[in-house]
Protein backbone atom coordinates (compact mmCIF):
# COMPACT_ATOMS: atom_id res chain seq x y z
CA UNK A 1 0.00 0.00 0.00
CA UNK A 2 0.98 3.50 -0.69
CA UNK A 3 1.60 6.04 1.67
CA UNK A 4 -0.23 8.37 -0.26
CA UNK A 5 -3.78 6.22 0.87
CA UNK A 6 -3.02 7.66 4.73
CA UNK A 7 -3.08 11.18 2.92
CA UNK A 8 -6.00 10.63 1.04
CA UNK A 9 -7.82 9.67 4.75
CA UNK A 10 -6.92 13.23 6.14
CA UNK A 11 -4.05 12.09 8.34
CA UNK A 12 -1.45 14.55 8.47
CA UNK A 13 1.76 14.13 6.94
CA UNK A 14 4.97 15.84 8.22
CA UNK A 15 8.20 14.35 6.52
CA UNK A 16 9.62 14.65 2.99
CA UNK A 17 9.78 11.20 2.35
CA UNK A 18 7.94 9.57 -0.74
CA UNK A 19 4.51 9.18 -0.73
CA UNK A 20 4.89 6.59 -3.28
CA UNK A 21 6.94 4.52 -0.86
CA UNK A 22 4.94 1.65 0.07
CA UNK A 23 3.99 0.22 3.46
CA UNK A 24 2.12 -3.59 4.53
CA UNK A 25 -0.02 -4.16 7.31
CA UNK A 26 0.17 -2.75 10.70
CA UNK A 27 1.17 -3.14 14.47
CA UNK A 28 -0.05 -0.90 16.82
CA UNK A 29 1.41 -0.28 20.16
CA UNK A 30 3.27 1.97 22.44
CA UNK A 31 5.86 0.05 24.70
CA UNK A 32 9.16 -0.03 22.08
CA UNK A 33 10.14 -3.70 23.56
CA UNK A 34 6.66 -5.08 22.85
CA UNK A 35 6.63 -3.31 19.21
CA UNK A 36 10.23 -4.57 18.56
CA UNK A 37 9.35 -8.06 19.35
CA UNK A 38 5.92 -8.44 17.48
CA UNK A 39 6.09 -5.31 14.63
CA UNK A 40 7.11 -6.99 11.59
CA UNK A 41 9.79 -5.01 8.51
CA UNK A 42 7.25 -3.40 6.17
CA UNK A 43 4.44 -2.36 8.73
CA UNK A 44 2.77 0.66 9.64
CA UNK A 45 3.30 1.40 13.32
CA UNK A 46 0.26 3.01 14.89
CA UNK A 47 1.20 4.63 18.30
CA UNK A 48 0.51 7.64 20.88
CA UNK A 49 4.07 7.25 21.79
CA UNK A 50 5.13 10.58 20.23
CA UNK A 51 9.05 10.25 21.02
CA UNK A 52 12.55 10.31 19.13
CA UNK A 53 12.98 6.45 20.39
CA UNK A 54 9.98 5.99 18.45
CA UNK A 55 11.82 6.89 15.38
CA UNK A 56 14.88 5.05 16.34
CA UNK A 57 12.76 1.65 16.72
CA UNK A 58 11.13 2.25 13.19
CA UNK A 59 14.82 2.58 11.47
CA UNK A 60 16.06 -0.77 13.69
CA UNK A 61 13.42 -2.80 12.80
CA UNK A 62 12.51 -1.05 8.89
CA UNK A 63 9.11 0.20 9.77
CA UNK A 64 9.00 2.58 6.64
CA UNK A 65 6.02 5.02 8.45
CA UNK A 66 5.00 5.65 12.01
CA UNK A 67 1.86 7.40 12.23
CA UNK A 68 1.27 8.90 15.74
CA UNK A 69 -2.68 9.32 17.36
CA UNK A 70 -4.23 10.92 19.52
CA UNK A 71 -2.16 14.11 18.54
CA UNK A 72 -1.40 16.44 16.29
CA UNK A 73 1.61 18.28 16.69
CA UNK A 74 5.07 16.39 16.38
CA UNK A 75 8.18 18.38 17.72
CA UNK A 76 10.38 19.37 15.06
CA UNK A 77 13.56 17.43 16.32
CA UNK A 78 11.02 14.13 15.88
CA UNK A 79 10.61 14.79 12.16
CA UNK A 80 13.95 15.80 11.70
CA UNK A 81 15.38 12.22 12.60
CA UNK A 82 12.44 10.78 10.62
CA UNK A 83 13.48 13.08 7.54
CA UNK A 84 17.12 12.29 8.23
CA UNK A 85 16.51 8.28 8.38
CA UNK A 86 13.67 8.40 5.54
CA UNK A 87 11.16 7.26 7.99
CA UNK A 88 7.74 8.95 6.95
CA UNK A 89 5.48 10.18 10.01
CA UNK A 90 1.84 11.40 9.85
CA UNK A 91 -0.17 12.32 12.93
CA UNK A 92 -4.31 12.34 13.44
CA UNK A 93 -6.14 13.37 16.77
CA UNK A 94 -7.94 10.57 15.98
CA UNK A 95 -7.22 7.43 18.29
CA UNK A 96 -5.19 4.07 17.50
CA UNK A 97 -8.45 1.76 17.57
CA UNK A 98 -10.58 4.60 15.39
CA UNK A 99 -7.33 4.52 13.03
CA UNK A 100 -7.29 0.58 12.53
CA UNK A 101 -10.94 0.33 12.49
CA UNK A 102 -10.57 2.80 8.80
CA UNK A 103 -7.74 1.36 7.72
CA UNK A 104 -9.67 -1.95 8.11
CA UNK A 105 -12.84 -0.03 6.62
CA UNK A 106 -10.88 1.19 3.31
CA UNK A 107 -8.88 -2.17 2.79
CA UNK A 108 -5.47 -0.41 3.37
CA UNK A 109 -4.62 -3.28 5.92
CA UNK B 1 39.80 -17.08 4.90
CA UNK B 2 39.31 -15.02 8.31
CA UNK B 3 38.58 -11.60 9.13
CA UNK B 4 37.90 -9.28 12.06
CA UNK B 5 35.90 -6.34 13.13
CA UNK B 6 36.06 -4.20 16.46
CA UNK B 7 34.28 -1.11 17.46
CA UNK B 8 33.71 0.32 20.79
CA UNK B 9 31.35 3.06 21.55
CA UNK B 10 30.18 4.65 25.02
CA UNK B 11 26.55 4.84 26.20
CA UNK B 12 25.34 7.61 28.48
CA UNK B 13 23.25 7.18 31.28
CA UNK B 14 20.13 9.13 30.89
CA UNK B 15 20.54 10.51 27.93
CA UNK B 16 17.36 9.84 25.55
CA UNK B 17 18.16 11.77 23.01
CA UNK B 18 21.23 9.55 21.67
CA UNK B 19 20.20 6.43 23.50
CA UNK B 20 19.96 3.91 20.54
CA UNK B 21 22.40 5.20 18.13
CA UNK B 22 25.52 2.35 19.10
CA UNK B 23 23.11 0.00 17.70
CA UNK B 24 22.12 1.74 14.81
CA UNK B 25 25.67 2.07 13.55
CA UNK B 26 25.87 -1.44 14.25
CA UNK B 27 22.66 -2.19 12.16
CA UNK B 28 24.44 0.15 9.17
CA UNK B 29 27.77 -1.77 9.63
CA UNK B 30 25.81 -5.17 9.43
CA UNK B 31 24.09 -3.90 5.89
CA UNK B 32 27.61 -2.69 4.93
CA UNK B 33 28.80 -6.33 5.28
CA UNK B 34 25.55 -7.72 3.27
CA UNK B 35 24.46 -9.71 6.51
CA UNK B 36 21.26 -11.31 5.62
CA UNK B 37 18.20 -9.24 7.04
CA UNK B 38 16.68 -11.81 9.24
CA UNK B 39 20.17 -11.65 11.00
CA UNK B 40 20.39 -8.28 11.27
CA UNK B 41 16.69 -7.62 12.47
CA UNK B 42 17.68 -10.20 15.56
CA UNK B 43 21.02 -8.43 15.72
CA UNK B 44 19.56 -5.01 16.31
CA UNK B 45 16.59 -5.73 18.59
CA UNK B 46 18.86 -7.20 21.15
CA UNK B 47 21.71 -4.61 20.54
CA UNK B 48 18.97 -1.93 21.07
CA UNK B 49 17.45 -3.45 24.26
CA UNK B 50 20.59 -3.79 25.91
CA UNK B 51 21.53 -0.48 24.99
CA UNK B 52 18.59 1.45 26.13
CA UNK B 53 18.92 -0.89 29.71
CA UNK B 54 22.32 0.59 30.07
CA UNK B 55 20.64 4.03 29.37
CA UNK B 56 17.61 4.16 31.37
CA UNK B 57 18.79 1.35 34.40
CA UNK B 58 22.52 2.08 34.55
CA UNK B 59 25.30 4.39 35.68
CA UNK B 60 26.60 4.28 32.06
CA UNK B 61 28.84 2.18 29.94
CA UNK B 62 30.07 0.67 26.66
CA UNK B 63 29.12 -1.82 23.91
CA UNK B 64 32.28 -3.59 22.39
CA UNK B 65 31.35 -5.43 18.61
CA UNK B 66 33.60 -7.82 17.35
CA UNK B 67 33.01 -10.15 14.61
CA UNK B 68 35.34 -12.87 13.86
CA UNK B 69 35.29 -14.83 10.91
CA UNK B 70 31.62 -15.41 10.98
CA UNK B 71 30.32 -15.08 14.43
CA UNK B 72 29.36 -11.70 15.96
CA UNK B 73 30.04 -10.69 19.39
CA UNK B 74 28.39 -7.69 21.73
CA UNK B 75 29.77 -7.12 24.77
CA UNK B 76 27.54 -4.42 27.29
CA UNK B 77 29.60 -3.55 30.10
CA UNK B 78 27.87 -0.56 32.64
CA UNK B 79 29.06 0.56 36.27
CA UNK B 80 26.56 -0.39 37.98
CA UNK B 81 24.03 -0.42 40.17
CA UNK B 82 23.94 -4.06 39.15
CA UNK B 83 21.12 -6.46 38.73
CA UNK B 84 19.77 -7.31 42.08
CA UNK B 85 18.65 -10.74 41.22
CA UNK B 86 19.28 -11.67 37.56
CA UNK B 87 16.36 -14.58 37.63
CA UNK B 88 13.17 -11.96 38.65
CA UNK B 89 14.76 -9.77 36.40
CA UNK B 90 14.95 -12.44 33.07
CA UNK B 91 10.82 -12.48 33.93
CA UNK B 92 8.54 -10.98 31.20
CA UNK B 93 6.94 -7.84 32.77
CA UNK B 94 9.56 -7.64 35.52
CA UNK B 95 10.37 -4.00 35.35
CA UNK B 96 12.01 -0.96 37.98
CA UNK B 97 12.18 1.63 34.77
CA UNK B 98 11.25 5.19 36.40
CA UNK B 99 8.47 7.29 35.38
CA UNK B 100 10.64 9.04 32.86
CA UNK B 101 11.68 6.28 31.10
CA UNK B 102 8.04 4.84 30.83
CA UNK B 103 6.95 8.17 28.97
CA UNK B 104 9.83 7.15 26.82
CA UNK B 105 8.21 4.10 25.58
CA UNK B 106 10.18 1.65 27.82
CA UNK B 107 9.05 -0.51 30.90
CA UNK B 108 7.74 -3.15 29.44
CA UNK B 109 9.52 -5.85 31.00
CA UNK B 110 10.29 -7.45 27.86
CA UNK B 111 14.40 -6.36 27.03
CA UNK B 112 15.76 -9.26 28.40
CA UNK B 113 13.43 -11.69 27.10
CA UNK B 114 13.73 -10.04 23.70
CA UNK B 115 17.30 -10.35 24.35
CA UNK B 116 17.39 -13.82 25.16
CA UNK B 117 15.21 -15.13 22.39
CA UNK B 118 17.26 -13.02 19.94
CA UNK B 119 20.34 -14.08 20.80
CA UNK B 120 22.28 -17.07 19.50
CA UNK B 121 24.02 -17.38 22.82
CA UNK B 122 23.44 -14.80 26.36
CA UNK B 123 25.69 -14.52 29.56
CA UNK B 124 24.27 -11.87 32.01
CA UNK B 125 26.93 -11.56 35.18
CA UNK B 126 26.09 -8.85 37.32
CA UNK B 127 27.08 -7.03 41.31
CA UNK B 128 26.87 -3.89 42.30
CA UNK B 129 29.60 -2.80 41.22
CA UNK B 130 28.42 -3.41 37.72
CA UNK B 131 26.31 -5.82 35.01
CA UNK B 132 28.16 -7.48 31.44
CA UNK B 133 26.32 -8.82 29.64
CA UNK B 134 27.69 -10.95 26.84
CA UNK B 135 25.66 -11.87 23.36
CA UNK B 136 26.87 -13.53 20.41
CA UNK B 137 25.73 -14.49 17.21
CA UNK B 138 25.74 -16.78 13.75
CA UNK B 139 26.23 -14.59 10.83
CA UNK B 140 25.43 -15.70 7.31
CA UNK B 141 25.13 -13.00 4.08
CA UNK B 142 22.28 -12.63 1.54
CA UNK B 143 25.03 -14.97 -0.63
CA UNK B 144 25.42 -18.28 1.21
CA UNK B 145 29.15 -18.50 -0.65
CA UNK B 146 30.40 -14.73 0.00
CA UNK B 147 32.57 -14.59 2.92
CA UNK B 148 32.08 -11.70 5.33
N1 LIG C 1 22.15 -2.80 32.86
C1 LIG C 1 21.31 -2.90 33.89
N2 LIG C 1 21.65 -2.39 35.11
C2 LIG C 1 20.80 -2.49 36.16
N3 LIG C 1 19.60 -3.08 36.09
C3 LIG C 1 19.20 -3.61 34.92
C4 LIG C 1 20.03 -3.55 33.76
N4 LIG C 1 19.38 -4.18 32.75
C5 LIG C 1 18.22 -4.60 33.25
N5 LIG C 1 18.08 -4.27 34.56
C6 LIG C 1 16.98 -4.62 35.48
O1 LIG C 1 16.23 -5.68 34.90
C7 LIG C 1 14.86 -5.28 34.72
C8 LIG C 1 14.29 -5.96 33.48
O2 LIG C 1 14.96 -5.48 32.32
P1 LIG C 1 14.21 -5.56 30.92
O3 LIG C 1 15.08 -4.98 29.88
O4 LIG C 1 13.73 -6.96 30.70
O5 LIG C 1 12.90 -4.66 31.13
P2 LIG C 1 12.81 -3.06 31.27
O6 LIG C 1 14.08 -2.44 30.81
O7 LIG C 1 12.38 -2.76 32.65
O8 LIG C 1 11.63 -2.74 30.26
P3 LIG C 1 11.71 -2.83 28.65
O9 LIG C 1 13.04 -3.40 28.29
O10 LIG C 1 10.59 -3.72 28.25
O11 LIG C 1 11.54 -1.44 28.15
C9 LIG C 1 14.91 -3.77 34.65
O12 LIG C 1 13.68 -3.15 34.99
C10 LIG C 1 16.01 -3.46 35.69
O13 LIG C 1 15.49 -3.57 37.00
MG1 LIG D 1 14.92 -2.99 28.98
Amino acid sequence: MKLSSLLELGYQVHTSVSLQDEFEGAYVGDLLSVVMKSAESGNLLVTILCNLNTVAVAVLIDIPVVLFTENDEVPQNIIDKANQEQIAIFSTKKKSVDVIKELVKQEII
Amino acid sequence: MSSFYHKHYTILPNDYFNAGSASSDIKKTLKQLKVSKDIIKKVSVASYEAEINVVIHSFGGSVDLHIVNHTLYLQFTDSGPGIDDIELAMKPGYTTASEISRLNGFGAGMGLVNIKASADEMTLISDPNGTILKLKFFLHTEDANEII
